[in-house]
């Protein structure tokens, strides 16, 4: 029996018509964390990983693609070995570097040959959490929001224009993925591919090149994938970097939309209370501040152990996170002292160890504004 | 010669005609277009990541639309039984095979020539400068690749169907950067008899990303031109690939009965 061609053609049709309904039965819920674009840690691994190098460009997931085109603009393309701690570089906009299989760069100070690590910067060592009272002297509020907003290494890549460069005066050491001629057995073939391809002797100093370029592929990871928070964090870092009154409002505007996609990260609360305050908005950035605050107060795990930054219950709280919500108590507190002055700050000061009394910073901050605004605290947020 | 050349001819004819470039110069324009819509902050000269879409689509663009070109060329002439007429007159198999080839290669300089237009025009709108020489060399080197990539379909489709032909050619051309990436990192790991396979795979399969500059292209202001020496190896590379596909597909050809 024939069936007539314009049935299953017209039943096509119908349910075509018909399939945006499908739509009204999907479950929306926002991405819970450990889902895998939104793990910081998973995405780490996953980047690090041979199969990872081996694909290259070739990745389902546009954070992921994100992580190699950082590593390739920042290196005129060179294709390094993953090195760059790109949780560091959210929260700091720090090129920091990680130590990696088959890398020759070792994450210890005492062997440590690489440029861009002080391993005794504002007196304490980059190489730990910059939270305070990981190594030596505690560091003032001003040396943690410093040290978690910029190095002097990023300023001076971020202030390339696009098309400039800056030769390192030292060599790196950190391995690329095509290897040098002597590990390297393709020989010919090996010649040919370290000559056309972007590629430079890991024992030389290499070229940086200005990371505003990157700033389309984070526009696109944060289309993709709206719950993509470090794209927003690094995007409006180095649009903030550019140190130009129309490119922070473009910061402001981006984060304003990653909030609204991401209405809990209390750390874009923060940058954009910075960046509201080096324009001058003092009530607009105080107001970004106590939100940051706020949330990040209510999501900080009890047990959050400050000496060895690690979360017994939860793996979600990292010491950047911490670093952020210290900024933003920080900010907050000082803010309130710059404008209605010392008693009002220590008030707020008290409101917030009453929510959760085991901050240190914030402890040490309360003793500073009892002792009179203390020296450290007056370099902090100068009007 | 003079047949080769009418051949050659045909072929370009055909394809422009066809209107099949067209559309896929359309479709990789729309593609550009779209991504370049988007917002990105108001900042003026950002080139990297125009010249990076831009030429990455283009590639593949012409890459596929070359396989396509090329694999279809001798199956659809022994299906349309026209391949009869045309080796009737005094037109010897090679001139035959080699005009074909030929006419594959105008027509992806014709593609190719299109989009580099159209990306050059994009480059004067963003004011963006463009490295000349090696802008050329990427020219150059993309239009070595495609040779071998229209040899090889050109073999393919003498010993599988039209679309098997295509299909392995494009997973081959899709494929080969991870083989060549893949290849140095798990050298070490795998043993000795692997390790012979490994560098006979590297040796024996044309390594298509080799003539891929596209990534010193984008990030142009750091890179010179490749030195001459590169680029003269980098032509007998892929010269002796492609002599040796058309080798192996002319001999298949000739075995052919008609």
């Amino acid at each position: 029996m024939r069936t007539k061609p314009g049935i299953p053609l017209l039943t096509g049709i119908v349910l075509l018509a018909l399939s945006p309904l499908l739509a009204e039965a999907i479950i929306r819920r926002p991405l819970a964390a450990g889902i895998r674009s939104d793990d910081p840690t998973a995405s780490e691994q996953r980047n690090r990983s041979a199969f990872a190098i081996i694909l290259g460009n070739f990745r389902s997931d546009f954070s992921d693609l994100i992580f190699i085109k950082t590593e390739r603009y920042l290196h005129s393309g060179v294709g390094f070995v993953p090195h760059l701690d790109t949780e560091a570089m959210s929260n700091t906009g720090e090129v920091k570097q990680k130590g990696a299989p088959g890398s020759q760069y070792e994450h210890d100070p005492a062997t440590c040959t690489d440029p861009t690590h002080h391993h005794d910067k504002d007196g304490h060592d980059d190489h730990e959490s910059t939270t305070s009272g990981k190594a030596g002297a505690a560091p003032s509020p001003s040396q943690v929001m410093e040290a978690n907003l910029a190095t002097p290494e990023m300023r001076e890549t971020a202030e390339l224009k696009p098309g400039e460069k800056r030769v390192e005066e030292e060599a790196e050491g950190v391995a690329t993925i095509v290897p040098t001629r002597n590990k390297d057995f393709r020989g010919f073939v090996g010649d040919l591919e370290r000559a056309v391809k972007p590629w430079h002797d890991p024992s030389t100093p290499h070229t940086h090149t200005a990371g505003t370029e990157l700033l389309p592929w984070y526009r696109l990871a944060t289309m993709s994938n709206p719950n993509n928070i470090r794209a927003y964090m690094i995007g409006a870092w180095w649009l903030k970097a550019m140190h130009k009154e129309k490119q922070r409002e473009e910061a402001v505007k981006f984060l304003d939309e990653g909030i609204q996609n991401n209405p809990k990260a209390f750390q874009l609360h923060v940058m954009k209370g910075v960046i509201l305050r080096e324009q001058g908005k003092t009530t607009a950035s105080l107001e970004a501040f106590l939100v940051a605050a706020d949330l990040g107060l209510a999501q900080r795990p009890v047990n959050y152990e400050e000496t060895t930054g690690t979360v017994a219950s939860s793996q979600t709280w990292t010491h950047y996170m911490e670093d952020d919500l210290t900024a933003a108590l920080n900010f907050s507190v000082l803010t309130v002292r710059n404008a209605e002055g010392l008693g009002p700050a220590l008030r707020l000061a008290k409101q917030f160890q009453a929510r959760r009394g085991d901050i240190p910073p914030l402890n040490a901050l309360i003793t500073r504004l009892q002792s009179g605004g203390g020296a450290a605290a007056a370099l902090f947020l100068k009007p | 010669m003079r047949g080769a050349w009418l051949i050659a001819r045909s072929v370009l004819v055909e394809a422009v005609r066809r209107r099949e470039v067209y559309a896929v110069v359309l479709v990789s324009l729309v593609l550009i277009g779209a991504v370049m819509t988007v917002d990105f902050f108001n900042i003026e000269g950002l080139s990297k990541f125009y010249r990076e879409v831009a030429l990455k689509i283009m590639s593949v663009a012409t890459a596929f639309t070359v396989i396509v070109l090329a694999a279809r060329q001798l199956p659809r002439e022994f299906e349309s039984r026209t391949i009869y007429p045309l080796l009737a007159k005094p037109v010897s198999r090679t001139s035959f095979l080699a005009g074909k080839l030929l006419g594959v290669m105008l027509a992806a300089a014709f593609c190719f020539l299109l989009f580099m237009g159209i990306f050059l025009v994009g480059s004067a709108y963003l004011h963006l400068k463009t490295q000349w020489a090696l802008f050329g060399q990427y020219v150059y080197l993309q239009m070595l690749q495609m040779l071998v990539l229209a040899t090889l379909a050109f073999w393919l489709s003498m010993v599988m169907n039209l679309d098997a032909a295509i299909t392995l050619s494009c997973v081959f051309y899709v494929t080969s950067s991870v083989i060549l990436s893949a290849s140095t990192y798990i050298y070490d790991l795998v043993p000795q008899y692997a390790k012979a396979l490994l560098l006979g795979a590297i040796y024996l399969l044309p390594q298509l990303d080799l003539f891929d500059l596209s990534e010193k292209a984008v990030h142009a202001e750091v890179w010179p031109p490749l030195p001459a020496s590169v680029m003269g190896a980098l032509t007998l590379y892929g010269i002796a690939f492609a002599s040796v596909y058309f080798l192996i597909s002319l001999r298949l050809f000739a075995r052919k009965p008609l």
